[in-house]
């Protein structure tokens, strides 16, 4: 499974606003819906909210991939963001959040939903992976690194 | 090592037997002489005539050697007495049966803890909290709890539409920063294999967890359980382990019909209870029952002392439409058959309770036993001694035994799942799964048999 079959170009965004966990998420999901790949944004990030209630999906090393089911959502998209100044996300190891990988999938999507997670989880384990796409300037840079690593394995 | 059993009844004559058995030297304190003729004649152990709860009797019987001492007189007061006592002359470990909950229910003012006592045993407490772990573990097949309930042991089913159905270890591996438990073991086709990294989960496995007890929600949300509750629960039997488990699902607010055949019970039952529905019935009356929405149950739970008579009624339950149904049943020929026939789970009193004080007998440093599927496998908790070989190394560097496999750990007050990268220091309590053929080994290694 790679991860640009449901993260293409435009949904990466090089800049997130937000500085907070609940705008942070609707500026995440807000891609999704100018898509209309989701109809109701509030709902989504109902959906997320709920899920984070669970544990914190800020999984430290400033990384969080905030995920959730949707019943009226077609595929499993996800979107890339950067916050350059950090977000507060009750990270497990307590540091603000930079890189933020948004999961979200139908349903009934059966295992594909956690084969994603799986594999965005290991290639965020790599420390360089992670230092380029801190350092990286624009959404082509961020895009071509994502490819790059995507390749690998 | 010297044993104490006190109360020569059913559980102490047979408790004594084992352990005579198996090598140890032991001494059967019991007040009635009729019941002490039966331990002379015949049990290989001193038999000795006395109350128990007495610091002279239990001199006379050696407790200043004793390294174990076993309390299952018929009053709960003695046995306790007893064990205190045990306490005062320094013996390591106390074992004492209890059938009032006041010690073993939630929230008791005294708890095991509290005493000092290793182990409370309450046998029909035992059933009922295995019935309510099961049940309201919607869809688990198995639960125990270890480290006073901090990390538990959890088996569900896998179903061809589960989201983990298809994922191989690694997969499952790679999302423990976010859903953190260990495999320990997957049964596939009557078997129980301990996975490895490219093993994959598949439809009609039973999966076995261990996590701590606050990943619980994030776990059954990875294994798409979080929406199945019990909320409708039919009770099959109105003694004291059904009136345990229906009180216990009225607490939390289920909708309970509790079925009773006996008449006068009925009345009892409908006296004590809140919310409950009692109804005056046998139990595998369909039609009474399918009128009482049976058909919609999310679980059924059988409990009259009919055992027979609770695998019929869960089979019946089961084709006119309850999602689960769970059953007592104290037979061995009838607890391997059980999983057979369909039905979700069976809990065997005689079993659990024997087999609890056996095991935690055997091995002096095993703080608590868990058996998985008929006994094919167990779960032990275990404290690293002072002198663990292998204390501070971390763990891939541990020649650890094959068939064995270290879930989760509790250092102070903190569970935790172990890394390859973790070290188990003496003091810390470790829950470990093992094959039977590898349980031996684990004892051995970690210097507790």
């Amino acid at each position: 499974m790679n991860l640009l079959e449901f993260l293409p170009r435009e949904r990466i965004l090089p800049h997130l606003k937000a500085r907070d966990k609940e705008g942070v998420l609707a500026e995440l999901v807000e891609v999704l819906v100018a898509e209309h790949k989701v109809r109701d944004g509030r709902q989504a990030v109902q959906v997320l909210l709920d899920r984070e209630r669970l544990g914190s999906t800020g999984i430290g090393e400033g990384i969080a991939i905030p995920h959730g089911k949707l019943r009226d959502l077609d595929e499993l998209v996800a979107v890339f963001g950067r916050s350059p100044e950090g977000v507060e996300f009750d990270s497990m190891d307590g540091a603000p959040v930079h890189l933020f990988f948004l999961l979200m999938a139908p349903e009934n999507s059966a295992s594909t939903h956690l084969k994603a997670l799986a594999r965005i989880s290991r290639l965020l384990k790599d420390r360089s992976f992670r230092e380029e796409l801190l350092q990286a300037g624009s959404q082509e840079e961020l895009y071509e690194i994502i490819a790059r690593e995507d390749e690998k394995y | 090592m010297r044993v104490i059993v006190v109360g020569a009844g059913e559980v102490g004559f047979h408790t004594a037997e084992r352990l005579a058995l198996e090598g140890h030297d032991v001494v059967v304190v019991e007040h009635s002489r009729q019941a002490l003729r039966s331990v002379e004649e015949r049990l290989n152990v001193m038999a000795l005539e006395g109350n128990g709860a007495e610091a002279r009797v239990l001199e006379e019987a050696g407790i200043g050697e004793c390294g174990l001492f076993i309390a299952v007189t018929d009053v709960d007061e003695v046995n306790l007495v007893a064990c205190l006592l045990a306490k005062e002359y320094g013996v390591p470990v106390k074992i004492a049966r209890v059938r009032s909950v006041a010690y073993t229910g939630r929230g008791a003012v005294l708890n095991a803890e509290k005493l000092g006592i290793e182990l409370l045993i309450n046998p029909l407490e035992a059933v009922a909290q295995d019935l309510i772990n099961i049940a309201s573990h919607a869809a688990a097949v198995e639960v125990a709890e270890f480290a006073g309930g901090r990390i538990l042991f959890v088996g569900y089913p896998i179903t061809p539409d589960s989201p983990v159905a298809g994922l191989t270890l690694a997969e499952i591996g790679e999302l423990r920063t976010m859903y953190p438990f260990v495999v320990a073991a997957i049964t596939r086709h009557g078997r129980t294999l301990i996975p490895r990294g490219d093993d994959r989960v598949e439809p009609d496995d039973h999966v076995f967890l261990v996590m701590r007890q606050k990943d619980l929600a994030a776990v059954r949300y990875m294994f798409g359980l979080e929406k199945r509750q019990t909320r409708r629960i039919f009770v099959f039997g109105g003694g004291s382990v059904g009136q345990r488990v229906a009180e216990h699902f009225e607490h939390k607010r289920a909708e309970v019909t509790l079925v009773e055949p006996d008449r006068d019970r009925c009345e009892e039952l409908a006296r004590r209870a809140n919310r409950a529905t009692v109804i005056n019935a046998d139990i595998t009356e369909v039609d009474v029952l399918l009128s009482e929405g049976i058909g919609k149950a999310d679980v059924v739970v059988a409990t009259t002392p009919n055992e027979e008579k609770n695998i019929l009624a869960s089979l019946l339950a089961k084709r006119h439409g309850a999602r689960r149904a769970l059953c007592v049943v104290d037979r061995p020929a009838y607890v391997g058959l059980v999983p057979s026939l369909g039905i979700d789970a069976c809990i065997s009193p005689r079993l659990s309770t024997a087999s609890a004080i056996l095991k935690y007998v055997r091995r002096g440093g095993v703080l608590n036993v868990a058996t998985v599927e008929e006994n094919q496998a167990e779960v032990l908790e275990l404290r690293i001694p002072e002198a663990f070989a292998w204390a501070r190394r971390p763990l891939r560097e541990i020649p650890f035994p094959d068939g064995a496999i270290v879930g989760a750990a509790l250092r102070g007050d903190r569970a935790f799942i172990p890394t390859g990268d973790t070290t188990l220091d003496p003091g810390d309590r470790i829950v470990v799964f093992a094959l039977p053929e590898a349980v031996v080994a684990v004892e051995d290694f970690f210097g507790t048999s």
